[in-house]
């Protein structure tokens, strides 16, 4: 390998990305993007959750128990008169639940517990659960409170301290955020190292370069060692965004991060790498790199949804992504601080996948050269 | 009108003949479709729990095996100290423990017993709904333990969706996703092509209008992107059991809005790109905002004001309520014309201003 030489493709390829602007928008604009959305529209917190409300209860305690619902964080009340102006409303999603107090309420109250109605929108599942799990606690806390429940029997008191621990305040974000670094090294690891290389043999440049005494390898190395630095820019970036804007907590080391995404690059570039040997225009190793790249690293890392909840044969798919390791690390070492245990184990898993992709790419590319 | 329908005709050929830009066409949102439905649920199952019993009691045991019965728990790890059970959340062997203290049966009669939750805040969203569990099953543990005569105190039901199926969520979901991405890539990289392959100069020296060139690259697409609805709408129906209550005639006009207005951010992207790479991450910068902002993975009521002031913009957003409306709810055409006509609005708006931009960049 000549240095010299692979010098100039470097200063060539660099020329290359900081001339075009789409280079720019995808390792700049689209990271900031992505974390302002989701630090600020993101959020899998506690939700605020618009509550039909129909009273039929003339007595005082139905609408004492609805001065409850309204002074809770998680509802807001919306009330009529019959169930037929209220379902209208859900149809258009403007209400995702309705709360129904029986006419009598108040009356039985004193005898036994009355039960209430709930029926929530289906077509949201996660607000549905969440709007039965909370109305119910709500209710079976102020029905405990009422004198005319209390029974003389032994009450069984339960008393439950939960912790959370490395996230105290039960933030999303703090998981959300070190994710997207993964999302973001993605797209930049491999889907415009897919489309720029895809680019060169759509256009025959590639073929060109091999009559010049430039080595494949050194073709390559030219190729990613550019794209390997803005990934590790935009890491930084996407580091310091969460850090200092979002204010994430930082509780590991900053060099076992770099290490980490060093680990992942390397998976990332090859992957891009083998689509564009693969593919022969831009359009299919977009599509391609979609399909392979981001959104795995969307829905199969972990990143959004838990990987245990999947069906068993899709949890064995993820073991084959990349990014379900670099996202598990990502969230360990922001918010619980360094676990060797688990950074070796992903990086070993990073690297391996990395190593296992570029014996594919050599051979598929001294094919399709040959 | 012969010329736009040889444009017509050669757009569709010149994705068609290369057999492998026709497989990533259909195989891939048929992949995706397949894989992501059952990929994307929010509900939390399977947990593997701890559990560090200090008291070692038959009433400890049977609140264990309680957890164990639970369909949410699938896995019930005994853990022996605090160190073993720091370790087994540290390296995320389990996502809770649950730590029952040393006179737990003792006090359950007396003062009150009490156990202790951990959760791995790291996944803070599935350790809240794990807690919420743990608490369910506690709670029916003390309530077996009173004897008490077990009163309904709620009663639950969903509507459209009686079982809260996930598939349901997800697949009008990725129906709307899919079909952008399809048609948002397709248009995006029309006119950006043949810009860089130099065919675009030739176009233009032919006798067809400008009006005639932005014809032949939409309704190629739109045609395209139709049909590939068409299909995923089947295999949601077919495959996946969605009930389609509904009319599939506003199924299919808010469908055609909905391409409508993406063909016209497609158009914009592919006009101001020079090359193909542009206008495919130009694609991508409108893609991801968009489905991060529509309401897909978290309501836009909980957003901040001014996010839910841009995802009125979003047409994602609108065909999301509008498909899941005409899937499960039957809403009336005058329900569904409140969510179709902001999508011809932003269609009227994208198309005349790639069009604008179009004609000034050919002068």
């Amino acid at each position: 390998m000549n240095t010299r030489r692979l010098k100039a493709l470097l200063v060539k390829e660099s020329y290359q990305i900081l001339r075009d602007p789409s280079a720019l928008l995808i390792a700049v604009v689209l990271p900031l993007i992505l974390l302002l959305l989701m630090g600020y529209a993101i959020s899998l917190d506690s939700q605020k959750i618009k509550l039909g409300i129909i009273n039929h209860d003339g007595g005082p305690h139905g609408e004492e128990l609805l001065g409850r619902f309204a002074a809770s964080p998680y509802f807001e009340l919306h009330r009529g008169t019959h169930k037929g102006e209220l379902e209208r409303l859900m149809q258009t999603g403007e209400i995702r639940a309705i709360l129904t107090i029986p006419s009598d309420f108040s009356k039985a109250l004193f005898d036994k517990r009355p039960t209430l109605q709930v029926v929530a929108d289906g077509t949201e599942p996660v607000l549905a659960g969440f709007v039965h799990r909370y109305a119910a606690g709500l209710y079976t806390q102020w029905a405990a409170e009422q004198p005319s429940m209390q029974t003389r029997r032994p009450q069984y008191v339960i008393s439950v301290d939960e912790r959370y621990w490395f996230n105290a305040p039960l933030k999303s974000s703090y998981f959300l955020l070190p994710g997207s670094i993964a999302i973001v090294m993605t797209m930049i690891g491999t889907l415009l190292t897919a489309l720029v290389v895809a680019r060169e043999w759509e256009r025959g440049t590639m073929e060109a370069m091999m009559a010049t005494p430039v080595t494949p390898l050194e073709m390559i190395l030219g190729k990613l060692i550019p794209y390997f630095v803005l990934g590790l820019a935009s890491m930084v970036l996407c580091f310091s965004v969460s850090v200092f804007w979002f204010e994430v907590p930082f509780r590991g080391s900053i060099w076992m991060l770099g290490l980490l995404g060093v680990c992942y690059l390397i998976p990332a570039l090859t992957l891009g790498l083998l689509i564009s040997t693969l593919a022969k225009s831009q359009f299919i190793a977009a599509q391609a790199a979609l399909v392979a790249g981001f959104l795995p690293a969307f829905l199969l890392s972990g990143f959004l949804f838990e990987i245990e909840s999947m069906p068993l044969w899709l949890q064995y798919v993820t073991h084959v992504i990349p990014a379900r390791y670099f996202v598990e690390s990502l969230q360990t070492i922001f918010i619980a601080g360094d676990v060797p245990a688990i950074f070796y184990k992903d990086m070993a898993a990073m690297l391996l996948i990395g190593l296992i992709l570029g014996r594919i790419v050599h051979k598929k590319t001294t094919k399709r050269l040959a | 009108m012969s010329a736009l329908l040889a444009l017509i005709k050669k757009e569709f050929l010149a994705i068609w003949k290369d057999k492998k830009s026709r497989v990533i066409i259909i195989v891939p949102p048929l992949l995706q479709l397949m894989i992501f439905s059952f990929a994307a649920n929010l509900e939390v199952k399977n947990i593997t729990m701890g559990v560090y019993d200090r008291d070692n009691t038959p009433a400890s045991r049977e609140l264990i095996e309680r957890f164990r019965a639970s369909k949410s728990f699938s896995r019930v790890i005994p853990l022996t100290d605090y160190t073993s059970t720091r370790g087994a959340i540290d390296s995320q062997r389990v996502l809770a423990a649950l730590v029952i203290e040393p006179g737990f049966a003792r006090n359950l009669l007396t003062t009150g017993a009490s156990v202790q939750i951990l959760l791995d805040g790291r996944r803070s969203t599935a350790a809240q709904s794990t807690a919420r569990y743990m608490e369910t099953v506690i709670e029916a543990y003390r309530q077996s333990r009173l004897g008490s005569e077990n009163t309904e105190l709620l009663r639950m039901r969903n509507w459209y969706n009686p079982n809260l199926d996930n598939f349901w969520w997800i697949v009008p979901n990725l129906f709307g996703v899919l079909s952008m991405l399809i048609a948002l890539l397709l248009t995006a990289l029309s006119v950006a092509r043949e810009r860089e392959l130099g065919t675009f100069d030739q176009l233009l020296v032919s006798p067809v209008s400008p009006a005639q060139i932005i014809l032949g690259k939409t309704i190629p697409a739109a045609l395209i992107s139709m049909a590939e609805g068409t299909l995923i709408l089947l295999i949601g129906v077919f495959v996946f059991g969605l009930p389609l209550a509904g009319s599939l005639w506003i199924l299919y006009f808010g469908l055609f809005a909905y391409l409508l207005s993406i063909i016209g951010i497609g158009l914009f992207v592919s006009t101001i790109s020079m090359t193909q790479q542009q206008a495919i991450l130009g694609a991508f910068v409108i893609m991801i905002p968009s489905i991060l902002l529509s309401g897909f993975a978290t309501p836009v009521e909980n957003m901040p004001d001014w996010l839910i002031a841009i995802s009125d913009i979003v047409s994602l957003k609108y065909f999301l309520v509008l498909i899941k409306g005409v899937f499960f709810k039957s809403i009336s055409f005058e329900a569904a014309w409140g969510f179709i006509w902001p999508l011809f609005a932003i269609a009227a708006v994208t198309l005349s201003v790639s069009i604008r931009l179009f004609r000034s960049k050919l002068g």
